[in-house]
């Protein structure tokens, strides 16, 4: 048996179960842990830890058989923020809840006080009644004078005048935090996989270490042989969309550099990458870099209900349920809305926002579809709604009850979500390797279209799946003509696609996948280190 | 009460269940049961099978049987149905499961509705239940005597609100095998812990996950259905019944995580009957019903894991402590036990009976009003379908043998001449009302005057018709045509909308808000009538009303007198339109443009319709700009106006062709109209208007809205060929066919569903 290590260095905030990555380091995961000959060690920051127990957990597979090594505990600075964060959530509910009850209390206090002194008979519990109704009064008074207070202090700007200096002064500071945050941010990762690599040096039973990222120059500290997934460096080709600062394209691009030019090997999931990207821009030598396909990602385990006379029937309502408890995650223009579950028709695109994956395209021919061509389907996205070029066209265009983002789904609900859509669409203009929507959509009964690009036609070989799937993806005319073609022809879509799919690409499996890593990692485990591309440069 | 034998609807099919309360139905007197032949084939419907058994012993008509049986009884069942369950049933047993099943059953069944309560975490409880579908709670409170709660356990009214806590009859559950079989061995040295639907389910997870983690380390069996499979080899899943039974008698103890203080599984007794130790946590029903602390019973999680340790380790002493004193359990679940019970609980539901029956049979016979309301200033095509559906219920209730009144309430102001509705039967009332707005607190009030006291407000405003006499309230129903509802109606009637069309999906005119404030009205009525599949679908999809409460209904049109057509060649076609932007003006007249420019066209063309009264006047709009640069276009194009129905009857029937040039919405009556009289129309091509044609069988000529060009072409092409268009068009006996005495039926048995 061998031990191979795999490093992660994922941020706290990175959203594992949202985006693909995710769901990859799952699959390759699960299916290292059901060999016999290899042993992994996950080295995760402390962070990550439970995150990754969780996603794993999720996906059904047993952390038994996986050794987790990293920090224990998490920096103190992040355990502050967590709690800030959770002090934070709960702090609303809390001031709306106690106010209302005092008030309810006061009242019902002063009710009882009064009835009772107009009711009695008695001089003597007269008495008693009217000096409890002194002595509440004071304090009823000083409620009520703290109400008018508390209403003067929002409402009135007058003492705020004198201050405005301090208020400018905070506003700049606040300006600054984004920056002072990712400083500080910078700094915890750094400390945090300066741990982690030193933690990992001391594992001399791994023979090989893998990291699924490229993005984490520190990865390189690791003495013993590594190799370096490339997925691909996307903002290469979108280069204006990306430079906005949200991105932080400018500092991601530097560490890939750093993480290319100080490594030593590279996997690519396709062979557009390898060459276009890793040889022809960053000038690594081709022998170096070593391309393994993805395998079928299926959803089928998760909403494939077993048991009943009828499995399909309960499928399809188990699928409804987990669709429904999905609508509670609407996010951005089409949020507070009300539907009374899922039962309507929609088409679907699971995918973040980003430019590079073309959801404006994809909206613009949903738009034609829609009001032109009178398909009167939903459009369901898994990106997050506040994404602005998504707003606007979705308000502008007067979409919300139409176009709907769920975000942050679990897998159940992402493979429901498959399920139950007439068809799932992917107009992305750019990826490491062929976007794993089709063989989502295929594996759960769905057909897809997909954009024409090179990484897609590197694994679909055939003609006729071509033919049947590809759109242009930069013509939204194009892409509603496909999916209008694709929803009167989904039975002959879903057929060929299908037939391909079990022929060809199902007998690829993520043990393969693995067993390929596993091979290149052996293979470099037993040789001298090759020279660091540019002479150890730091 | 009714000379017939006392007849039972169980409408359950929970297998241990079924097996103590048959038997004991009978014991109390239920001469008949009938039990459901089919059962939802959902991942979390459970320990559920079908029974024949009782078919036997039912005395009741075969084909009315046979009815029964085919029935989905979890799905909403219609009143045909009910009206054969009416004639020989007295008393009816249901579950909560699908929200407009349990309306059906509230608003139809003529006996007394029990609903079993079985009892449920301490999160839940039946009134939170109930609310999550409003329309339950009102139909079910509409009942007042012919509605209980049948509750399995006496504690279970305890969390619940007066209004529920009061119809509840104690009618326990037991086991009919309750004697203790002892054929335990105990020879597999592991733990069996029941936990079903680990991976489909977040309160079995969280139990699973807790039992992994309480119990590491000692060997355990994880049983119960999952229907996704877990990746874990110590969870069987489901197995059949002599595995399970094996698993009974073989394993060494069983572990019950439940603490819940109103709910309690079966496995548990399972286990005791066959003499299997149980280990179980305190503070749950178990407990209750034990009366007393056993030796099974554990206070803490550390407790159950040494008493278990200690069972596994073959401790006699604790393991027969255990066995003998366990069975107290099924004692406190035995038929006789709760035969008393059911007994004083079947005193009540029998006592009540006869009145119940009366009043409903007495209401079932009472005559029904049922309002159509116009919710808005409607005139012209609008107002016509209303006055149309109001109609057609009037006949279609006669028609059906109910003989309903029809209240037709329009908006109190200005907006209607002395004369918009003299084309209507005497005998539908008029009532004009306003909308009146009422606050949450007032809302709130109103509802508990009439006696609704599971309703909360979920709104800041809701509006109540104010007719000026009762709020329409001496109506059973309310028929909204339209969804242009500003704030929510108050549920004082079951509400249904006519929905003709949903242009503002495809012209995106309306703002958010709106969209909100009507989606929000048509998705709390119980119904939703709809006469044609496109806005069918669109009730559906963009709004998203489920499936079962929409109707499609085939589309009434007015009945236009017919006429032959004079043989004079015309010089003129007509354009029947109004200033809504989906008329599609911009285009039509650019079509035009090129029909009379390039194509030389030769027709005339005659506007007309509501407010088209110097439609092209304004020359700063987009229509006035293009009408006022083109000279053809102002001497070949006349416009008309809104003519008085004779006149445009006249002009229509002596044009060439009617020409609809919209862009989308839920079809016209012009092209009807122009069919009766002999003229062929060209129509945008759009689904409606596609179903309108396949309906009435016009022949219509279609056109692509979108494309000017386009539009010019088929002008031209009718021109030039009138004749072939003409001989498209249906004959007279043809359209009568879709007249509204044909149609009215089917309108009235949807009404007839909330009422």
């Amino acid at each position: 048996m061998k031990t191979y290590g795999i490093f992660v260095a994922y941020s706290p905030t990175a959203r594992l179960r949202a985006e693909g990555l995710g769901r990859y380091l799952a699959a390759f995961v699960n299916a290292a842990t059901h060999r016999d000959d290899v042993k992994i060690v996950v080295a995760a920051p402390s962070w990550s830890r439970r995150v990754l127990k969780e996603l794993f957990e999720e996906q059904g597979i047993s952390t038994a058989r996986i050794d987790f090594v990293g920090p224990r505990t998490q920096p103190l600075l992040l355990r502050f923020y967590h709690l800030m964060d959770r002090f934070r959530r709960r702090r609303p509910r809390k001031a709306t809840r106690w106010f209302p009850k005092l008030a309810a209390m006061l009242k019902a206090g002063m009710e009882a006080l009064v009835l009772g002194l107009v009711g009695t008979r008695n001089p003597l519990v007269f008495l008693l009644y009217a000096l409890c109704l002194v002595v509440v009064s004071p304090v009823l008074a000083i409620g009520i004078l703290l109400l008018l207070v508390r209403r003067a202090f929002r409402l009135s700007r007058l003492y705020r005048r004198p201050y405005r200096w301090l208020i400018g002064l905070s506003q700049k500071l606040l300006s600054w935090r984004t920056d002072i945050n990712r400083g500080i941010y910078d700094g915890m990762l750094a400390r945090e996989l300066e741990l982690l690599t030193k933690i990992a040096n001391r594992l001399p039973n791994v023979v090989a270490w893998y990291a699924p990222a490229s993005t984490w120059p520190t990865f390189n500290q690791i003495k013993a042989p590594t190799l370096t997934a490339f997925p691909d460096l996307v903002f290469l080709e979108f280069p204006v969309a990306f430079s906005a600062h949200k991105y932080g394209a400018t500092r991601v691009g530097r560490n890939i550099r750093k993480t290319v030019a100080g490594g030593h090997y590279f996997v690519t999931y396709s062979e557009r990458i390898k060459r276009s990207v890793l040889v022809h821009q960053l000038g690594v030598p081709p022998e170096r870099v070593k391309v393994v396909p993805h395998a079928p990602s299926s959803l089928a385990a998760c909403v494939e209900v077993q048991g009943f006379a009828d499995n399909i029937s309960a499928s399809r309502s188990f699928c409804l349920a987990l669709a429904t408890e999905a609508l509670g995650k609407l996010v951005g223009p089409a949020q507070g809305q009300r539907f009374e579950g899922a039962g309507f028709k929609f088409l679907f695109y699971a995918s973040q926002f980003r430019p590079s994956k073309n959801v404006l395209t994809l909206l613009r021919a949903y738009n034609d579809l829609l009001r032109r061509r009178y398909i009167g389907h939903k459009l369901v996205l898994t990106g997050n709604g506040h994404y602005e070029p998504v707003s606007e066209f979705i308000r502008e265009h007067r979409l919300e009850r139409d176009v709907l983002c769920l975000h942050d789904l679990s897998e159940p609900q992402l493979a429901a979500l498959y399920k139950l859509a007439d068809l799932a669409v992917n107009p992305s203009l750019s990826e490491g390797g062929m976007p794993f929507t089709f063989t989502e959509a295929l594996s759960v009964g769905t057909p897809v279209v997909m954009g024409d690009i090179e990484v897609t036609r590197e694994i679909l070989t055939e003609q006729p799946v071509r033919d049947a799937t590809l759109f242009d993806p930069y013509d939204w005319r194009a892409l509603a003509d496909k999916v209008e073609w694709a929803l009167g022809n989904r039975e002959e879509l879903y057929s060929v696609q299908r037939e391909f799919y079990d022929r060809v690409l199902a007998k690829r499996s993520w043990e393969d996948v693995v067993a390929e890593h596993i091979a290149i990692l052996d293979e470099i485990s037993g040789q001298q280190h090759p020279a660091r591309l540019w002479h150890d440069r730091r | 009460m009714s000379a017939r034998p006392l007849r039972a609807m169980w409408l359950l099919n929970h297998t241990a269940a079924r097996a103590f309360e048959v038997p004991m139905l009978k014991r109390v007197g239920v001469d008949e049961i009938f039990l459901p032949k089919s059962f939802p084939q959902e991942h979390d419907f459970r320990s559920a099978s079908i029974d024949h058994s009782e078919d036997a012993n039912l005395t009741i008509p075969a084909q009315d049987l046979e009815l029964l049986n085919s029935t989905d009884w979890y799905k909403p069942v219609r009143r045909a149905v009910w009206d054969i369950v009416n004639k020989h049933f007295d008393i009816l047993f249901f579950i909560l499961r699908d929200g407009m099943a349990v309306e059906t059953v509230a608003r139809h069944f003529q006996g007394i509705a029990l609903l079993r309560a079985y009892g449920l975490d301490a999160s839940l409880s039946y009134s939170k239940l109930i609310s999550l579908h409003k329309k339950v709670g009102l139909a079910l409170e509409k009942r007042a005597q012919g509605f209980l709660v049948a509750e399995a356990y006496e504690n279970l009214a305890k969390v619940e609100p007066d209004w529920l806590a009061r119809k509840t009859v104690y009618l326990p559950l037991g086991l009919e095998r309750y004697a203790v079989e002892d054929d335990w061995s105990g020879k597999d040295d592991r733990l069996l812990f029941i936990c079903p639907e680990i991976r489909c389910n977040r309160y079995y997870r969280s139990v699973y996950e807790k039992f992994i983690e309480d119990f590491k380390g000692i060997p355990y069996v994880i049983g119960g259905a999952q229907p996704i499979h877990v990746n874990d080899l110590n969870v069987t899943g489901f197995l059949p019944a002599d595995q399970f039974e094996r698993n009974m008698r073989e394993l060494k103890v069983m572990f019950y995580h439940s603490t819940e203080p109103r709910h309690v599984h079966y496995h548990p007794f399972e286990a005791v009957r066959h003499g299997m130790p149980l280990v179980f946590m305190g503070g749950g029903l178990l407990e209750r019903l034990a009366g007393k602390k056993l030796p099974g019973q554990a206070n803490s999680v550390r407790e159950a894991r040494l008493k278990i340790e200690r069972i596994l380790a073959d401790n006699r002493g604790l393991i027969d402590d255990i066995r003998e004193s366990q069975a107290v359990l099924l004692d406190a679940m035995s038929p006789k036990r709760a035969e008393p019970h059911w007994r004083q609980g079947f005193k009540t539901i029998l006592r009540r009976l006869p009145q119940v029956q009366a009043l409903a049979e007495a209401r079932a016979a009472k005559m029904k009003r049922v309002a159509v309301i116009v919710p808005v200033e409607y005139r012209g095509g609008s107002m016509r379908g209303a006055k149309l559906l109001a109609e057609a219920l009037q006949i279609g209730s006669r028609q059906c043998g109910d003989e309903a009144e029809i209240v037709l309430s329009f908006l109190d102001d200005d907006s209607y001449s002395h004369d918009e509705f003299e084309d209507l039967p005497d005998d539908i009332q008029l009532r004009p009302f306003r909308w009146q707005k009422l606050g949450r607190q007032q809302a709130r009030d109103s509802m508990r005057l009439a006696g609704y006291e599971s309703w909360a407000p979920d709104g800041e405003a809701f509006y109540v018709p104010d007719d000026g006499i009762n709020n329409l309230l001496d109506c059973d129903a309310w028929i909204i045509v339209s969804d242009r509802i500003l704030y929510p109606l108050i549920p004082l009637r079951p509400t249904i909308h006519v929905i003709y069309d949903y242009i503002q999906r495809y012209l995106g005119f309306l703002d958010r808000e709106l969209v909100d404030r009507y989606a929000d009205a048509v998705l709390r009525a119980e119904k939703v009538l709809v006469t044609t599949g496109f806005t069918h679908d669109d009730v559906i999809n963009y709004i998203g009303v489920p499936r079962d409460r929409v109707a499609k209904l085939p589309m009434l049109a007015p009945s236009f007198s017919s006429a032959s057509r004079p043989r004079t060649k015309s010089r003129y076609f007509v354009w029947s339109t109004n200033r809504n932007p989906h008329k599609n003006h911009e285009r039509a007249l650019e079509a035009l443009s090129i029909y009379y420019g390039e194509l030389r066209g030769e027709l005339g063309c005659r506007v007309t319709g509501v407010n088209t009264d110097g439609i092209f006047d304004d020359e700063d709009s987009g229509i006035g700009k293009i009408y006022k640069r083109d000279g053809k276009l102002q001497r070949h194009v006349e416009v008309c106006g809104e003519l008085p129905s004779d006149t445009y009857r006249t002009v229509l029937g002596e044009s060439a062709f009617l020409w609809h040039p919209a862009l989308i919405d839920n079809g016209t009556f012009s092209v009807i109209e122009a069919a009766s009289l002999g003229v062929p129309s060209l129509s945008s091509d759009y689904p409606p208007m596609r179903e309108i044609d396949n309906q009435f069988f016009l022949g219509l000529n279609f056109a692509d809205a979108t494309n000017p060009r386009k539009m010019a072409a088929a002008l031209k092409w009718m021109e030039q060929n009138l004749e072939e268009a003409r001989e498209k068009l249906p004959s007279r006996e043809k359209l009568e066919t879709q007249s509204i005495s044909n149609l009215a039926s089917a309108y009235w048995l949807e009404v007839r569903e909330v009422l």
